[in-house]
């Protein structure tokens, strides 16, 4: 039995379909992720598995359950971590975990939960006083407070710097290998990459692919890639990819991407091509094909903070 | 009720930990009864009365009363002729006009009741209290001198305000009332700053249900007015010697119902606004009017009368005369069941749209 199961999930806000037919499963011990630019409907998808939001049609179970009727029985089964920290302003670590540890029937005690997010020697300052990484390292121990079989983690380390990024990563692998089921959203490549056994590329509130990382990879590219930037504007793609060696030429506001099969004919056939058109030409680049690209191939743009 | 109690005592570590809140929040009602108790008692003090005296009617008894209020001395009689000193009184010349009317004598004479009429300004309150109760004295004196017959003698104030009290017998209840609106009203701008920073949503991802988050809101917010009543009260009664003439069974009850009453006004317009920046105005809208309306302050008779049917609605007018009632008696509006009813009327209200539209986010 799956954790969470949504089939053909939909929301729309006015006209704007937030979420468009989603259908994806959540496996038992496995780290999820839904990886999409901003506004592509991750949080929304999310919310509506918690039982936070209504959904507008589809189907969502979760443990088995129904996030609204069966409401508090899912809330006391899993961890939930907003985006936003949403601490109260004038209460320290301790006083949050003791406060959302009287909304739960199991917990486990606030020593562990501070020693989980490596907070002792911050435990008693009320939480304006925190640094992003701490309030964010606080926001996840409420999110464990009941001991979760699910987590979910909305954009964890969103707007953190990389050592606290790091700092966060290591505490979701942790959970990883307890085998707990984890479901995280974000909009940083390199954090799906490391940190997910299997990603959703969500965009415009479709999954455009739904795979391992490696796989992703692999079967969206047999492939290198060859970049560059370039002060031209009004390149031809159809142009590019009649290169030798190309596969598929993508140029997004300056930058160009050709994937190839076959890279020393492709640079060879560019250097004719940018010498006969003029084309001024940086950053020229070889490259293994990575998620950035994946999803650059799949939408033609790339994703951005 | 784990739930409710640590919910509630983590609204109170905010709220404590949040000094200038704190003192804003609590102690510009202190501030406000102080000013009314310290500066006002001037007002209080026995000054000169100028009363415009009409005897229509030439019996022993009509003179003999006109003579003894000649006599009080602070009164300073002037005897013009009724449409005369109905002018002055009009123009704020006169404090009152007595008039002994014609018949008074022979009513006495057969041990009827006799009428005696005071025409006054109902907004200047220091008439009211004080030339009523020397002209009510000087009848129980005359009453005295007839000794054997029952009282005979009644004054019928043209405008229903009457009592010795002072200016701080009627102003302390009407701080007390204020400030429990008021922390009832501005509760919505704590609802509302934890709505916008997300709070809600958060303890709403949790299992705990809405109405435990909003009983622990209710209650917390029913502790802080409680404890600033009790202040208050002790303040009014201990320094400036406001009379509990109720008892506190009766206070803590119409205390109780208002507070809630009014905590569920704030959670109802709390719905109305999406950050704190809108809240603000709204619930000064929500207040301000109101504390110059409910006759807190000054007796409503000198409101306008198209305002009347307004003010007999608002809540604050049943807390504020059910406190003065429940403290120092007199200058009641209502009959206190009435207080009652309006109140749970408006607190059954209140929450029904506070329920209904609570938002999460």
């Amino acid at each position: 039995m799956p954790i969470v199961e949504v089939r053909d999930l939909r929301k729309h806000y006015g006209d704007v379909k937030a979420v468009d037919g989603l259908s994806f499963e959540v496996e038992p011990g496995e780290v999820f992720g839904m990886l999409g630019p901003n506004g592509a409907g991750k949080s929304t998808t999310v919310e509506i598995v918690e039982g936070l939001r209504e959904m507008d049609a589809g189907h969502v179970r979760i443990l088995d359950l129904d996030p609204h009727r069966d409401r508090v029985k899912v809330r006391e089964s899993i961890g939930i971590q907003l985006q936003s920290a949403s601490l109260f302003d004038k209460l320290t670590a301790r006083e949050h975990l003791a406060l959302f540890s009287s909304f739960y029937s199991r917990t486990r005690t606030v020593d562990e939960l501070i020693e989980l997010v490596d907070l002792a020697d911050r435990q008693n300052a009320v939480s304006k006083e925190l640094s992003g990484g701490q309030r964010q390292r606080l926001s996840f121990a409420l999110a464990m407070v009941n001991d979760p079989e699910v987590v979910f983690l909305d954009e964890p380390t969103t707007g953190l710097d990389p050592q606290a990024r790091r700092h966060m990563w290591d505490v979701v692998a942790a959970m990883g290998k307890e085998g707990k089921t984890v479901f995280l959203t974000t909009h940083y490549m390199e954090e799906a990459e490391l940190l997910c056994d299997r990603i959703a590329i969500i965009d415009h509130g479709k999954i455009i692919a739904l795979d391992t990382p490696a796989r992703l990879i692999e079967s969206n590219f047999q492939a290198q890639t060859v970049s560059f930037d370039t002060a031209h504007g009004s390149l031809s793609t159809t142009e590019l990819e009649s290169l030798s060696g190309v596969t598929q030429a993508v140029a997004d506001d300056g930058h160009v991407e050709l994937f190839t099969a076959d890279v020393a004919a492709t640079i060879g056939a560019l250097m004719d091509y940018a010498r006969q058109q003029d084309v001024p030409m940086s950053d020229l680049n070889i490259g293994q094909a990575n998620l950035e690209d994946v999803f650059l191939k799949l939408t033609g743009r790339r994703i951005r903070d | 009720m784990k739930a409710i109690g640590a919910l509630i005592l983590a609204l109170g570590r905010e709220f404590v930990r949040d000094r200038t809140a704190l003192f804003f929040t609590l102690a510009f009602p202190f501030i406000f009864m102080i000013i009314f108790g310290l500066l006002m008692q001037g007002l209080d003090r026995p000054r000169n009365f100028d009363i415009g005296l009409v005897v229509e009617d030439a019996s022993p008894a009509a003179s003999g009363l006109a003579n003894a209020l000649r006599n009080v001395p602070v009164l300073k009689i002037t005897e013009d002729g009724f449409d005369t000193e109905q002018d002055r009184l009009e123009e704020g010349d006169r404090d009152a006009v007595i008039v002994v009317p014609e018949g008074f004598g022979d009513t006495v004479t057969a041990g009827a009741t006799a009428t005696v009429r005071v025409f006054f300004d109902p907004s200047r309150q220091t008439t009211a209290t004080i030339v009523l109760p020397i002209l009510s004295q000087i009848l129980d004196g005359i009453d005295r001198v007839r000794a054997g017959t029952p009282r005979g003698l009644v004054i019928e104030p043209v405008s229903v305000v009457a009592s010795d009290l002072r200016v701080v017998d009627f102003v302390a209840p009407g701080v007390i009332a204020m400030s429990v609106m008021q922390l009832g009203v501005f509760s919505s701008i704590n609802l509302v700053m934890r709505r916008e920073k997300l709070i809600l949503k958060r303890l709403g991802a949790t299992p705990i249900r809405r109405e435990t988050v909003i009983a622990g809101e209710v209650l917390f917010r029913l502790i802080i007015t409680a404890v600033q009543a009790v202040l208050l009260v002790a303040m009014a009664n201990l320094a400036f010697g406001v009379p509990i003439q109720g008892g506190f069974h009766e206070l803590i009850a119409i205390v109780g119902l208002g507070a809630l009453a009014f905590i569920g006004l704030g959670f109802a317009i709390s719905s109305f606004a999406k950050t704190e920046e809108g809240m603000l105005p709204i619930a000064q809208l929500v207040s301000l009017p109101m504390m110059f309306l409910s006759g807190i302050f000054f007796p409503i008779d000198g409101l306008p009368g198209f305002l009347q049917p307004v003010v007999k609605v608002l809540p604050l007018t049943f807390l504020g005369d059910g406190i003065r009632q429940t403290m120092v008696g007199g200058f009641s509006i209502n009959a206190m069941w009435v207080n009652y009813m309006a109140l749970a009327l408006w607190l059954a209200a209140t929450f029904l749209v506070a329920v209904r539209l609570f938002k999460w986010e």
